[in-house]
């Protein structure tokens, strides 16, 4: 462990944490959390949800939002907790 | 401790071994990677497990918050 950072008065702690694990007769979690996010941002471009030209890349709400959503629908979730 | 574990890595790979060499694609690269899929291929009842945290400190004021993201950490084990 690292040693933890150190607080000014008032300040928390949040962690957003991401735990896949991969199925044994299935996929691995490796080609899950790289392979279904890629699948929802080619059909959000199918469907017209992402219709801007050129290379985008995940760093708006207006992008990530969305895709955040359809990630958890396929139970690829961060959990936050308030240390 | 280093060498120890630079050479069990190079032996682990077979670089010592008496296997025959099996040649891929015509060039190294190709070569490593096929090399790789044996050695790291699941074992039954094997799987992965991905790990990625983000941590923030964040100052709550008047309701509004400012989050910093000071760390983002991703890891991928063969469990």
């Amino acid at each position: 462990m690292s040693k933890p950072d150190a607080l000014m008065y008032g300040q928390q702690i949040i962690t957003s944490t991401l735990e896949a694990y991969g199925a044994p007769d299935g996929h691995s979690a490796m080609a899950l959390t790289v392979g279904v996010p890629c699948g929802i941002a080619t059909q959000m471009v199918l469907d017209g949800t992402l219709s801007t030209p050129g290379v985008l890349v995940p760093y708006t709400k207006e992008i990530c939002d969305p895709l955040r959503e359809r990630l958890e629908e396929e139970g690829i979730a961060m959990v936050e907790r308030v240390l | 401790m280093e060498a120890v574990r630079v050479i069990s890595g190079l032996r682990w790979i077979g670089l010592f071994s008496q296997e025959p060499f099996v040649p891929r694609g015509g060039n190294l690269l190709d070569t490593l990677c096929g090399r790789l899929e044996t050695l790291m291929a699941y074992a039954p009842d094997e799987r992965d497990l991905v790990m990625l945290q983000h941590k923030f400190i964040v100052e709550r004021a008047d309701g509004t918050e400012v989050r910093t993201c000071v760390r983002g950490k991703a890891f991928s084990a063969l469990l």
